[in-house]
């Protein structure tokens, strides 16, 4: 048989699963076998952790991948030696099994997309053949006389036993991996497995396609018998209509005339009637199968939850802290896709917690409390909410602390400060901008500040919550709901245009009459139904369409719309109603479009967008916006902010000036720092500058010296946008006063205009 | 059409066989399971005419379940496992389970060997298919045979040397005839085992357990002496050389013969050059007709010529064409083999 293309694209598919699985066994093995000692590490069955790293290596090899062959082999072999007591386990080891796989994992991304990885395979096989038989690592066998022995239920008491020489009894509870037992009873007790298919997540999204469009025909079958009522009341008030206005002389025409529609409404009406449990029948199976397939996607909490151990592990050994980390409820299942909206809120959190929340040991011995921190998440049923508790007991945060970063970023003024409770003052910890660091290096892709946790959250119809003491701890209480549900869409009509509005983010709808409208400084504010003042808003405004103003008489349509901070009450042309919403979401190339998350059908099949409460809430806060209304447009109020670029390369320059530019920023561009810095000393008003590194002349290092010891211009922000990205030189440009640094590779709109709104 | 039982617990393994496998018009995929307790339900429901087996599986492994199966409900079994450490000596255990023969874990595509392993995996997939269980049952003696008594019955007896020609089937089939024959036998023996690259010292390791003689692979200019068993290593020719009144191995990487590296053919061609009427050939199970040429030259030099008889072979390919070509004196079934040996060795001065 000839090489088989897509053959082999179906092998790697499954490959990838299968290495990620296995990746994942052997790490939590040996992050197991990392917290035994000695004698214990004998009999701990390491039999799956083998046969992980065997099968890695057999399929490989049946795909070619040869290199990952030969890591796998050598892992193997240290692997073999660690749990039969050969090699000492220690941190490093750990280190080095886990680096590893890291490496592995590397190959095969790199084989994935075609690229080469960028570490040197040869000295990778090398170093760890060396491992294998370096005397660093190889057991003593000596007299060891005490040995320190954790017992696995965690109560943190230490049994000190002595043991004799722990090779010879050791030998004899050395699990041997023989399988030939005299009697073919399983190696493993299976435990009451429910039988398990392995199901492509591609192949669930296929059939989820095809029952959410079953969905829509649902949709419009229902429609359909609405309309057949409709058609059959019709008839019945025609065939009345018909009777009163043909005079009694013509009897017989009249009687024949009523009679056909007589009939074709009972027709009608029998139609209706027939086809009417045909439209529950139907409802019924398509909600039925919508809810299968959702069960489908549910995943087990632990699973998800597994890369966790290794990344709090990691963090806590570079910070050179002692954490104990416990995850409770993790059979608790819930739906693939809502994980992924709530893996970085808690990959977030975790870190905070790791970063900011612990304390080191000396600390905390300081503290009186005890040297290793804990940290745990807890899942709980609650009724239809799931609820995540991560707690920590850390630092704690700091209430004084927080009110000095609002007053410092205008986020409130001392008065308004003065009137919020405590927790309403913890809750601007998760607005946009508020950074627990001071200083912000290189967005990674995952979000600044807590924000995120909720703007995540949001979208999956959860929400989150904060209790902190000081020095005590922290707890973040994330609640969301166990099953995705059919969107609810509360339908509205703006101009001539019909959009949706997904129900999670509407709090309230009303009519108003117009004299319910204040005008406060030129703001309009209306009352919602907490008789708490929002700003209020003309949707079509917001959305950069023309405004027809509302009528003086008459009732006001408005639309509130919340995203769990704040409310906004939104002036539309009329209110349609609820609708189940069944929200397709954007494909590429429509990667973002302004204000909408989705397309969604109505019933008769015409497509209207689905709006996006965050971008909208977002659009209303952002300076003054002014009523441009159809007959007179006046121009916006809105105080532009000047805005300085520096950088020799024409195309970096191009490209932040364009970026700029689109959000309403004034541009000015330089293209070394010397004729930065004489503009800067010409005209010193400017709200930020973006300065590269490498420039001739006079270097990005230079100048933002330069302009942080000079007092005019000392207090603007400075983001360091820069090819070089070492530690030391993104240390550097801390060091002499830049608020951030972006390493070119990672530079796009999103990292961008993600930190010029924390900084301006 | 062959109804086959895939068990595999790699994903990406069971993916590959099922591409080979699947392909063939003659063969049908009728099931894939993960592990033994899979395997033994599934070859319950479903029958298969014929298993693949893997040896490392999470919950139940491969030798109980083999030995489950075999003591159930015999189904031909072939285990596809690995040719590294543990798994490697593991693997010929199958075969005193009843699995009827170790192959190797499908290469990559991309492999030069590829094609190869893939027809050697679908040959003896055929093959076994149609092994009459019941039949081989009876003849793989179960309990240790008697190590026979050491006198040669005629003082005439000449012969110097003994060379083995096995393929598939052969490994049962030398566990027989090696472990009955007495430590103190008088002649060496040379063999060539068809075999996948990296199990032949398994095997050896495997064989070395049950028998009284010393079991080697053989290696270049070895002197041949009584006591001691040689295999052809992997990817080497095996050939007897005489220099003055000893013998010794020969090893060549020249070409293959008849497809094989080692062949039975080379070995006979040269124990036929150069032991004229002094070898003793013993043609064994397996499929093809390797082999058979070189023992009509075996034949024609007057040495001693034996084929394994149909009865006792798992696969009867390789001594039915050695008899058709007329070049067998004595056909035998394999328990007899050892005593045969025993009376024709020479006598020890």
């Amino acid at each position: 048989m000839a090489f088989d293309e897509e053959l082999m694209q179906q092998l790697m598919v499954v490959f990838e699963d299968e290495l990620a699985e296995q990746i994942q066994l052997i790490t939590m093995h040996l992050l197991a076998l990392e917290k035994l000692e000695g004698a214990e590490i004998a009999t701990y069955n390491a039999d799956e952790m083998l046969r992980a790293a065997h099968t890695i290596k057999g399929s490989a090899k049946g795909i070619g991948l040869n290199d990952i062959v030969d890591v796998t082999h050598q892992l193997e072999s240290i692997m073999g030696a660690l749990v039969t007591n050969k090699l000492n386990k220690s941190e490093q080891l750990i280190n080095i099994l886990l680096n590893a796989l890291d490496r592995i994992q590397d190959i095969f991304n790199a084989e994935k997309n075609k690229k080469s990885y960028d570490f040197n395979l040869k000295n990778l096989l090398e170093d760890l053949e060396a491992t294998l038989n370096n005397d660093f690592f190889k057991a003593e066998y000596q007299h060891k006389v005490k040995i320190d022995i954790i017992k696995p239920d965690l109560s943190n008491s230490v049994d000190e036993k002595e043991l004799a020489i722990p090779s010879l009894n050791a030998a004899d509870k050395y699990k041997v991996d023989n399988v030939l037992a005299d009697n073919p009873k399983p190696t493993e007790a299976p435990e009451e497995q429910e039988a398990s298919y392995t199901v492509l997540a591609e192949d669930i999204s296929d059939i989820s396609i095809i029952s959410e469009d079953l969905h829509i025909s649902k949709l419009q079958f229902t429609q359909l018998l609405t309309e057949l009522r409709h058609l059959s009341n019709g008839l019945s008030s025609l065939s009345r209509d018909v009777n009163e206005s043909i005079g009694n002389d013509d009897v017989k025409n009249k009687q024949a005339i009523n009679s056909t529609l007589l009939k074709l409404s009972n027709d009608a009406k029998a139609m209706y009637h027939r086809r009417r449990p045909l439209g529950l029948y139907l409802n019924q199976q398509v909600n039925l199968l919508g809810d299968s397939l959702n069960k489908l996607r549910l995943v087990k909490f632990d699973t998800l939850l597994m890369p966790l151990y290794r990344i709090v592990r990691d963090l806590s050994n570079q910070q050179g802290k002692q954490i104990e980390f416990v995850i409770d409820g993790k059979d608790i299942k819930i739906d693939r896709y809502v994980y992924q909206y709530l893996n970085i809120p808690l990959l977030h959190i975790v870190n905070n917690a790791i970063d900011h929340g612990i304390e080191n040991s000396t600390e905390r011995a300081e503290k009186g409390k005890n040297l290793k921190a804990r940290l745990s998440i807890t899942i709980i049923k609650r009724g239809y909410n799931i609820i995540i508790y991560v707690k920590d007991d850390g630092r704690g945060i700091d209430l004084d602390k927080v009110k000095q970063k609002i007053l410092s970023k205008n986020f409130a003024t001392s008065d308004e400060l003065a009137l919020l409770s405590d927790k309403e003052v913890m809750n601007f910890i998760f607005k946009a901008g508020f950074s627990s660091a001071d200083i912000v290096t290189t967005v990674s892709g995952r979000g600044v500040g807590l924000d995120i946790v909720r703007s995540n959250l949001r979208k999956i119809k959860g929400s989150v919550e904060l209790k902190s003491t000081l020095n005590k701890g922290t707890e973040f209480i994330m609640t969301l709901p166990a099953t995705l549900s059919s969107e609810q869409g509360i339908l509205v009509k703006v101009n001539e245009a019909i959009l949706a509005f997904p129900s999670y983010g509407v709090d309230w709808v009303k009519e108003f009459p117009n004299h319910y409208i204040k005008v406060i400084n030129g703001k309009k504010v209306v009352l919602d139904k907490y008789k708490q003042p929002v700003s209020a808003f003309y949707l079509a405004e917001l959305l950069n369409q023309p405004t027809k103003e509302a009528s003086a008489d008459g009732l006001i349509p408005m639309v509130f719309i919340s995203n769990g901070l704040r409310t906004i009450a939104l002036i539309v042309s009329d209110i349609f109603g609820e609708q189940e919403l069944i929200i397709k979401a954007f494909q590429y190339p429509l990667i973002k479009v302004p204000y909408a998350i989705g397309m969604s059908s109505m019933a008769d099949g015409h497509l209207m967008p689905v709006l996006n409460i965050e971008e909208l809430i977002e659009k209303s806060e952002q300076a003054n916006i002014t009523t441009t209304f159809i007959e007179n447009k006046s121009a916006d109020k809105q105080t532009v902010k000047k805005v300085l670029i520096v950088d020799d390369s024409v195309t970096t320059r191009t490209l932040e000036e364009n970026i700029l530019k689109r959000q309403g920023f004034e541009v000015s561009s330089f293209v070394n720092g010397l004729e930065a810095w004489n503009a800067l000393q010409t005209n010193p008003q400017y709200d930020l500058i973006i300065s590269d590194i490498e420039m001739p002349l006079m270097n990005g290092f230079e100048l933002v010296e330069k302009i942080k010891t000079n007092a005019t211009t000392a207090s603007i922000p400075v983001i360091i946008v820069s090819s070089l990205n070492s530690e030391q030189d993104k240390m550097q440009g801390v060091k002499l006063g830049a608020s951030a640094y972006i390493t070119k590779d990672m530079l796009n709109t999103d990292v961008l205009l993600t930190m010029i709104k924390q900084l301006i | 059409m062959i109804k086959v039982l895939i068990v595999e617990d790699s994903a990406v393994i069971r993916m590959l066989l099922t591409a080979i496998i699947g392909k063939e018009k003659d063969l049908q995929i009728i099931g894939e399971a993960k592990n033994g307790h899979e395997a033994i339900a599934m070859a319950e429901a479903l029958k298969p005419d014929l298993i693949t087996m893997d040896i490392r599986m999470p919950v139940m492994d491969g030798i109980s379940t083999i030995k489950h199966i075999m003591s159930h409900q015999p189904i031909p079994i072939i285990v596809i496992s690995s040719n590294v450490n543990d798994e490697l000596q593991i693997s010929f255990n199958a075969i005193d389970e009843g699995a009827l023969a170790v192959l190797e874990k499908p290469c990559a595509m991309t492999a030069s060997n590829f094609d190869a392993m893939r027809q050697e995996l679908l040959g003896t997939i055929r093959a076994m298919a149609e092994v009459k269980l019941i039949k081989r049952r009876i003849v793989i003696p179960t309990i240790t045979p008697v190590i026979l008594e050491t006198t040669p019955a005629s003082e005439d007896n000449n012969y110097k040397l003994v060379v083995i020609g096995s393929s598939t089937g052969g490994p049962q089939a030398l566990k027989s005839m090696l472990s009955s024959l007495p430590g103190n036998f008088s002649l060496p023996i040379v063999i060539t085992q068809h075999i996948s690259i990296g199990f032949v010292e398994g095997l050896v390791a495997w064989l070395n357990n049950v028998s009284a003689l010393q079991i080697k692979i053989a290696e270049q200019d070895e002197l041949l002496q009584a006591g001691y068993v040689y295999f052809a290593p992997d990817s080497m020719q095996c050939e007897v050389a005489k220099k003055g009144s000893h013998f010794y191995i020969n090893l060549a990487d020249d070409e293959a013969s008849n497809g094989f590296m080692p062949s039975v053919s080379r070995l006979f061609y040269s124990a036929a050059q150069q032991c004229e009427q002094q070898a003793i050939a013993i043609m064994l199970s397996g499929m093809g007709a390797d082999g058979a040429d070189g023992m009509l030259a075996m034949h024609q030099k007057n040495c001693r010529t034996i084929a394994q008889d149909e009865q006792s072979c798992i696969v009867y390919g390789m001594p039915k064409s050695a008899i058709d070509l007329n070049a067998v004196d004595v056909i035998l079934p394999i328990d007899e083999m050892s005593q045969y040996l025993v009376n024709h060795q020479h006598r020890l001065n």
